[in-house]
């Protein structure tokens, strides 16, 4: 088997292309752990957006949330797998009871079962303490039809 | 109703043991041990707490004793008795020397068993049988108890005949076929349980069942979940390691209705990442839920960091444990000898020994020049050395024979670990895939050449120091290596007790005279064994684990006992020992967190160097070579 078989079904890469503030419907088409250059722990959750406010993030097109894997973001990691296995985020309870680290690492890896879920995001731009710009990302379950 | 991980298990197909050790788990596992059904339903099961009491202590030998009888139960026996009348099942934590024998022999007549079969290790069945023989003089036991040992229960016997249609002969070619060529694997004959069909099985040593991998341990466990109403009884001075793994299985078969552990895995493998021993640091769990089984005090400590919250969490969970109607664990103090222990460096009088390990640390082979493959043949090389000897094949293997062996072995663990059909050892493997390419090609070499182990000898001065010892302490030299006990037992003229606790004329180490030096294999004697008619013990060679240090050291150390010290010697002579002295006390203080049991490396006096003093030894034998990680 020659070194570029696979190379008819693979996505050409132009850099990130990540959420902007408004509100979509998304269903996830990879979820998985890699390094970035700098060394650092990441998700990679790549989506395509299946409704959406934002005109530059038309339905159709595709879109990554990348968040650290540091304790900072756990919570948003935490709301987001809880999202996409169907349980109310703000159900404090049932999502501590539920999303354990043994979910975490089986939902972030080649071929995450996670994938063609579908999600309801909400991004909202804040500020940081340093006074960057922060994209916020809340992630809610959608209910089954 | 599924959990999300359940769901998420279905959907990948991975087991739920998997192995993880990516940078979310370990953060998600600093948040600790999640909250769940299963610890709600083990928080809520019903306390109790027992106190010794000899007056019920009397009553109950009363009910059992025959008119002439003139043994007494003590009250830790009259309890579980008890506890087992009420609750038709027992899980006896039970320290070393306090009696479980008897136990054993009378939990049949109280729950009035037909068929009750009694699980030992191989080398204590003799003494088992005298044992029994004396106790039916004072007790009222039932009329037959089918002793069976662990081995046996783990051998797959042959068929009696051949069970394919039309066929029924009663010769077989090898194991794997009968004489007309059907193949014995479809018609595998039933475990020594499925043909007794025990109503109860007590289980001596209950430690023997531990590895839930071994065949021992899935065929009792195929039992217990074919035959739900069987009563088991598992008692043990030594029931874990260190991980509640070890004894997960064997409570719920002893109490299944009110276990105190959880019975859903994930949260079983969360509990046990947060209180076992030897657990990856990055692994670990926080107690996170576990503060529910805590009481005040010990969520004080878990405050303090997180080594303390662990040994609080561990604390909790042995009051939880010990005080589930069923379980019975002594904690008692040991009121009479006190135990001393101390570690003695052996002086080697040549440089023979300081060379060998200069050898194996440097280029990997052994003094005849030998490669040696992998750490844990390091390991056990660096521990022969320390003794002045070392084992090789003679001849040695021929390569292919190794290939096509590990080959083989890599196979039957393979199949053993995955299959859903009941094979769970080597025969039964070799039965039911005989024409797979590599079961062929260990068939066709296997034969072609026998290990023989052969010790070579380069330095004497360990012997040497036994023989003196003995002639100066009437006490019992533990030897780990049989080519030591032979050559020791050759020199000093004293006998050497191994196989089956027999010494070469087949005299059971308990008929020794008590006031002369013996020599004793710790593999065959560590267990079981009443041997408080000595008090003094040099240990050449100590294994790395706390169970076995406990068991060891319980056969002189416990109930009977006269002298007022008994005192154990040591010999440490490389790092890998001094390690596995470590470990062993390491062991002995999870034990002692979870079980509540008092443990003898941990309340006996020590005379022991520091360890930094040990570790800043000059000398290969004090050093090991750094193995960088493959990441690094």
């Amino acid at each position: 088997m020659g070194n570029f078989e696979s190379i008819g079904s693979a996505r050409m890469s132009g850099g990130g292309v990540y959420f902007l503030q408004g509100n979509y419907i998304v269903e996830v088409e990879k979820a998985f752990q890699m390094k970035s250059f700098k060394n650092a722990d990441l998700v990679i959750v790549e989506c395509k957006i299946v409704e959406s406010d934002v005109p530059e993030r038309a339905p159709g097109t595709r879109a990554s949330w990348v968040p650290k894997i540091n304790p900072e973001s756990m919570g948003s990691i935490k709301q987001f797998l809880a999202a996409a296995n169907g349980i109310d985020p703000s159900d404090d309870e049932t999502v501590n009871k539920e999303i354990t680290p043994q979910v975490a690492e089986l939902s972030f890896v080649t071929d995450s079962p996670l994938c063609g879920t579908k999600l309801g995001l909400q991004c909202v731009n804040v500020k940081t303490k340093a006074g960057g710009d922060f994209t916020k990302h809340v992630w809610s379950a959608i209910p089954a039809e | 109703m599924p959990s999300v991980l359940e769901k998420l298990l279905a959907k990948t197909g991975h087991s739920t043991d998997f192995k993880s050790n990516s940078k979310i788990g370990q953060i998600f596992r600093q948040q600790g041990v999640a909250d769940s059904k299963e610890l709600c339903r083990i928080v809520d099961l019903p306390r109790r707490v027992w106190t010794e009491d000899s007056i019920f202590a009397a009553d109950v030998t009363d009910f059992f004793k025959l008119p002439l009888g003139t043994m007494k139960l003590r009250p830790i026996q009259a309890i579980a008795l008890s506890e087992l009348h009420d609750y038709g099942g027992l899980f006896g934590s039970i320290k070393v020397g306090a009696g479980k024998t008897l136990l054993t022999a009378l939990a049949p007549t109280l729950l009035n068993s037909k068929r009750p079969l009694l699980l030992i290790p191989a080398k204590l069945r003799e003494k088992t049988k005298r044992d029994f023989a004396e106790l039916r003089k004072h007790w009222q036991m039932v009329d037959e108890i089918r002793i069976e040992s662990y081995e046996m229960v783990s051998r797959a016997p042959k068929p009696l005949y051949c069970e394919a249609r039309n066929c029924k002969c009663t010769q077989f070619v090898g194991d794997t076929k009968c004489v007309c060529q059907h193949d014995l694997g479809d018609h595998a004959a039933p475990s020594i349980l499925d043909m007794y069909a025990p109503d109860l099985i007590i289980s001596d040593e209950a430690s023997h069942l531990a590895n839930p991998r071994a065949a021992v341990t899935r065929r009792t466990a195929r039992y217990m979940r074919q035959h739900p109403t069987t009563r088991f009884v598992a008692l043990s001075g030594t029931i874990t390691k260190h991980s509640l793994h070890n004894y997960h299985h064997i409570i719920s078969w002893c109490l299944p209705k009110i276990m105190p552990l959880p019975r859903h895995w994930p949260d079983l493998v969360e509990w046990a990442f947060c209180l076992d021993e030897r657990v990856d640091p990055m692994q670990q769990f926080a107690p996170g839920a576990l503060f529910k089984l805590m009481n005040g005090e010990e969520i004080e400590q878990s405050k303090l960091g997180f080594d303390d919250a662990i040994s609080a969490a561990r604390k909790a969970y042995r009051r939880r444990l010990t005080e589930t109607a069923g379980v019975v664990a002594t904690s008692e103090r040991y009121l009479g000898s006190s135990l001393s222990i101390e570690v003695v460096e052996p002086k080697y009088a040549s440089k023979k020994v300081e060379e060998a390990f200069r050898d194996l640390r440097e280029n990997n082979v052994t003094p005849d020049g030998h490669p040696v493959a992998d750490p844990s043949a390091t390991w056990r090389h660096a521990r022969e050395f320390s003794t002045g000897f070392f084992y090789r094949w003679t001849p040695p293997a021929p390569k292919e024979w190794l290939v096509a062996r590990s080959a083989w072995a890599k196979f039957v663990r393979e199949v053993i670990s995955h299959n859903r059909t009941g094979i769970d050892s080597e025969l039964q493997v070799a039965q039911r895939f005989p024409h797979e390419d590599v079961a062929k090609a260990w068939k066709n070499i296997r034969d072609t050449f026998t290990p023989n182990s052969v010790p070579v000898w380069f330095d004497d001065s360990v012997l040497k120091y036994a023989q003196k010892w003995m002639t100066d302490h009437p006490g019992i030299v533990w030897v780990e290596h049989r080519a030591f006990g032979h050559k020791l037992s050759e020199m000093s003229g004293v006998p050497y007790y191994s196989d089956g606790g027999c010494d070469e004329l087949l005299r059971p180490i308990e008929e020794a005279d008590t006031s002369k030096p013996i020599i004793a294999s710790i593999a065959s004697n560590a267990e079981g064994r009443n041997l408080q008619g000595w008090h003094e013990n040099l240990i050449v060679s100590l294994p790395p684990t706390g169970t076995i240090c406990e068991q060891l050291m319980g056969r002189t150390h416990r109930d009977g006992q006269k002298a007022d010290e008994v005192s154990v010697e040591i010999l440490v002579g490389c790092i890998e020992s001094w390690d596995g002295l470590m470990q062993a006390k390491n062991d002995a203080r999870y034990l002692y967190e979870t079980l509540g049991q008092e443990q003898k490396l941990l309340h006996a006096d020590w005379i022991i160097p520091d360890d930094d003093e040990v570790r800043a030894r000059k000398g290969p034998r004090w050093h090991k070579p750094e193995y960088a990680r493959n990441n690094e």
